[in-house]
């Protein structure tokens, strides 16, 4: 899975915010917010890859997270873009 | 109805309009240039009046109403090109200085600026009540005029450095607070125009990062009270201007 495309991730004032741009823009007009570990899991998924690689890159990033809690955490964001129908799979 | 043209300075850019009626050109009297050059050029076409009916909230539908929102537009997306972007906020000035309200519609930006000018007289002069150009040059940040100023046409074609934006909120109580840059930004977000195309976009956010960290944040909760005026004032301006 991996976002699809049309979407612009730029960091304002310490947060990063997303809006869909061209062709997208005109079905998909939220703006998504995201915190340190959102992005993070954003950058992930720019590229095609799994809830196991993603886990894998964050442990790297943050490295006192307990595995299960990031997995929990990945999974968690992961199904809420799904939801907000922003990946392609 | 007869095709016309004319010329603007806006925000230190000289926009060269071709409009369908003349109600635009009315509006921006006070900003005419006479110059031959011209830094940008809109032109306005009964298809895009349409494009802007379909789209529009704002109370009036007339065309030559619509005309003028939809050149606006259109010149606010040309600006970010240059250093500039239109921000949602009523502006006033003190001196050389200029403070930024924003904050839901409905919340109380005109009446606080009212409060304002009740306290303080002609020592503080409206920039623009609804729609400032915010200019970034050499990481500062400076609010201008423009002639799209809200229903109580409240703006003068000036410029001066943005020295607050206040967030506003009604309240029980007065009270004012700084305000965290990451919070601001979530909060400006909702009162600016973001393109569609992702240089416009990643153009704009970066003028507004630098906006909010080049000015002071305050989020003011407040009634409708000359103490909610006193407070904002001596807090944001720091009554340097105070006699």
């Amino acid at each position: 899975m991996k976002i699809r495309n049309g979407f612009v991730a730029r960091d304002v004032g310490n947060r990063t915010f997303v809006v869909a741009v061209g062709e997208l823009s005109k079905s998909f007009n939220a703006m998504i917010t995201l915190n340190e570990t959102g992005k993070a899991i954003w950058q992930a998924l720019k590229t095609d890859t799994s809830i196991d690689e993603i886990v894998e890159k964050l442990l790297l990033e943050f490295e006192d997270a307990e595995k299960e809690l990031v997995k929990r955490d990945v999974i968690a964001f992961v199904n809420k873009l799904d939801e907000a129908n922003v990946l392609e799979k | 109805m007869v095709k016309e043209m004319f010329k603007i300075k806006i925000a230190d850019t000289v926009v060269e309009i071709h409009n369908i009626y003349s109600f635009v050109e009315t509006l921006c009297k006070d900003y005419i240039y006479n110059g031959d050059d011209s830094d940008i050029i809109v032109k306005s076409t009964q298809d895009m009046i349409e494009e802007e009916r379909l789209v529009s909230t704002e109370e009036q539908s007339n065309d030559p109403y619509l005309e003028n929102i939809c050149v606006y537009r259109q010149i606010a997306l040309e600006l970010i090109k240059r250093d500039t972007f239109v921000m949602h906020a009523a502006t006033v000035g003190i001196g050389n200085k200029a403070y930024a309200f924003t904050a839901k519609s409905g919340t109380g930006k005109s009446t606080h600026i009212a409060l304002w000018k009740r306290l303080l007289g002609d020592k503080v002069y409206a920039i623009n009540g609804d729609k400032p150009i915010i200019k970034i040059i050499d990481g500062k940040a400076y609010a201008y005029g423009s002639p799209w100023c809200g229903k109580e046409f409240w703006n003068s074609n000036v410029k001066a450095e943005l020295n607050g934006i206040c967030f506003l909120e009604r309240g029980e109580e007065n009270s004012i607070e700084k305000l965290d840059i990451s919070e601001a930004a979530s909060k400006i977000m909702k009162q600016i125009l973001i393109p569609k195309d992702a240089e416009g976009v990643i153009k704009t956010f970066d003028l507004v990062d630098q906006m909010l960290r080049a000015t002071n944040l305050w989020k003011l909760k407040c009634n409708i009270s000359m103490e909610a005026a006193q407070l904002s004032y001596k807090t944001m301006h720091g009554g340097i201007y105070e006699d």
